[in-house]
């Protein structure tokens, strides 16, 4: 029995230190794949670009530098990556649950006044219905000012500050929605 | 009793004892992850790396395992290997490593590697572990892969994300909720079941008899 | 707080079922549902593993590992504490309930290898769950395996006596079972 335990313990040792070794040679790798996901979006929102140049290659026009919002899951303040400390924008993170839990980057002028764009950090909704919320055309519809909060309506919108609602994904379409509420509200109280 | 050659080591998981289609172990990520090609492919695989690394290292120390802790032992060495995947999957395929998500942790759970662990690996060498391992592994994706073909199709016209059927065809989107999920592994095995027991071996046997008169 | 409670407890119970949403723990709930009296047996005790197996991996992961930063050890740590909790189940089970023990056989060592309490315990560190919410998370999440299992096995103690077609016999028709109760159970959504 005590040769046993010998064993577990010297096999859990050198278990830990091979995973300390994997540990240390991925970590700055998984560590630039998440910034990179969401410096990516946050160029989707502010300056409408994809991140990926021709050769296929990750290629940002943009930096993003912390900003502290109470309460959301990570909030920037975005400038240019060459050149300038000019604040293009703000991204904010919020996180929710509409079928599942969702994750969602909302892009903000630098005055606070309009969103510019909402995109998807992680969503898990229902396939063909609620993940239609990664529709372009549909988030368009939040590029919207901010001065009120937006209403998700049924059917067709008729104010400025209604947005429509995915047919068949009512609770994808209203957690999105919340979320952006949420962020606006947040960043306009805490950054102004 | 006479061990099988390797050969019939490596077909073994391929068909006769396919872990998910016939020993109906390792059904977790089967439904779970099977709505699309690409997603079956790199759980196969990283299940099979973790298959594989555990069966030749639990191979190369069975001498030492005795019944009270080897349970343990077990669990620590495939949690290594696949904490390994997951860091590698986190790295390099980051994208697939998010649509996984916490399904890759869950390999360490995976029967399939428990139930070779203790029925190949903790009693015979490395090599017929590794080809165990290999068949075993290669069994699970090729089971993975077919749920996730059907699943994919019907649910949303593509493999591997190229179109395959054309727009008149209205998706099934059920195929990619769970309850598809359940429904093509039900009737899968329902095949598969149907297909073993068909009696070949009648045919076999009367050709024995004939043969031997 | 109360709230958020109630609502932690009943999505991890029935919205976000772990057997019909997350296909967590379906080897036990192919194998265990025969006979009600073991579902309901088997549910209560993955209840109690998954309760004292969630705690214990938040208070090791969040007071210890997260310190020392050696999150790398994380599934080693936790399966090693699941296997370690279930050892305690059986020895206390076998101590004040040896029928009880005699009658699941290999089906409670087999615990440990339950996905959904390993799931349970890396979904609490997914969600960030303070200790609270772990704890009515893990309750919350076990009585739903207990739930789906119980229903498992009440339905086919009836197809007991139905005609099954040979090749379904098992678990084919208990897979097309399950998918019909998915489908029942994504009915159940909360509008947060």
């Amino acid at each position: 029995m005590l040769k046993q335990i010998w064993l577990v313990l010297v096999l859990s040792l050198i278990f830990a230190v091979a995973l300390a070794f994997v540990d240390q040679g991925t970590a700055q790798r998984i560590a630039e794949n998440r910034q990179q996901q969401v410096q990516a979006l946050a160029q989707m929102a502010i300056l409408g670009e994809p991140a990926v140049g021709a050769d296929g290659q990750m290629q940002f026009k943009i930096k993003l530098e912390p900003v502290a919002i109470q309460d959301v899951q990570a909030a920037f303040r975005v400038t240019p990556a060459e050149g300038g400390d000019e604040t293009l924008g703000y991204a904010v993170v919020v996180e929710g649950i509409g079928w599942d839990r969702l994750l969602i980057l909302v892009g903000l002028s630098p005055d606070l006044q309009r969103i510019t764009g909402v995109q998807i950090v992680e969503s898990r909704e229902t396939p063909g219905l609620g993940e239609r919320i990664g529709d372009e055309a549909w988030r368009d519809q939040f590029r919207k000012p901010t001065a009120q909060p937006l209403e998700l309506v049924k059917g067709r919108a008729q104010s400025p500050y209604q947005v429509e609602a995915l047919t068949g994904a009512t609770i994808s379409s209203d957690a999105v929605t919340s979320l952006v509420n949420e962020a606006t509200a947040k960043a306009l109280a805490q950054l102004k | 009793m006479s061990e099988p050659s390797l050969g019939k080591q490596f077909t073994n998981g391929l068909w006769a004892e396919n872990p998910v289609l016939v020993m109906l172990i390792g059904m977790c990520p089967t439904l779970a992850i099977t709505n699309s090609v690409a997603n079956a492919l790199t759980m196969g695989a990283a299940t099979t790396f973790v298959l594989i690394c555990s069966n030749v290292v639990i191979s190369l120390l069975r001498k030492q395992l005795q019944p009270h802790l080897r349970m343990l032992v077990y669990m620590l060495i495939i949690a290594t290997f696949v904490t390994i995947a997951d860091y590698a999957l986190q790295a390099y395929l980051f994208e697939m490593s998010q649509a996984l998500g916490p399904y890759v942790p869950l390999i360490i759970v995976n029967c399939i590697i428990l139930a070779r662990a203790e029925i190949c690996a903790s009693k015979s060498g490395p090599v017929r572990s590794f080809v165990d391992g290999v068949g075993m592994g290669l069994g699970f994706t090729f089971a993975l892969t077919i749920l996730g073909v059907i699943r994919e199709l019907l649910g949303m016209r593509t493999v591997l994300s190229y179109q395959v059927l054309p727009e008149a065809f209205v998706p099934w989107v059920i195929m990619i909720l769970p309850s598809g999920a359940f429904l093509t592994l039900g009737l899968v095995i329902g095949l598969v079941t149907w297909l073993k027991t068909r009696k070949p071996a009648d045919s076999r046997q009367n050709k024995d008899l004939e043969a031997a008169a | 707080m109360t709230a958020e409670l109630i609502f932690i407890f009943l999505t991890a119970a029935i919205i976000n079922n772990f057997v019909f949403k997350y296909f967590l723990g379906i080897c036990p709930f192919l194998g265990v549902s025969r006979r009600v009296d073991m579902a309901v047996g088997m549910g209560f005790a993955v209840t109690f593993v998954m309760t004292v197996a969630g705690v214990l991996t938040w208070i090791v992961y969040d007071l210890v590992l997260t310190r020392i930063g050696l999150e790398f050890l994380q599934y080693i740590t936790f399966i090693l504490i699941i296997a370690g909790a279930v050892q305690l189940v059986e020895m206390y089970i076998r101590k004040f309930f040896p029928s009880l023990y005699e009658s699941f056989g290999i089906f409670l060592p087999m615990i440990t290898t339950n996905c959904a309490i390993l799931g349970a315990c890396l979904f609490i560190q997914k969600f960030e769950y303070g200790f609270v919410q772990t704890l009515v998370f893990s309750i919350g999440a076990g009585l739903g395996f207990a739930l789906a299992i119980t229903i498992m096995a009440g339905i086919r103690e009836e197809l007991d006596f139905a005609d099954v077609p040979k090749p379904f016999r098992g678990p084919g028709i208990t897979l097309l079972t399950a998918a019909i109760l998915a489908m029942a159970f994504s009915g159940f959504l909360i509008k947060r």
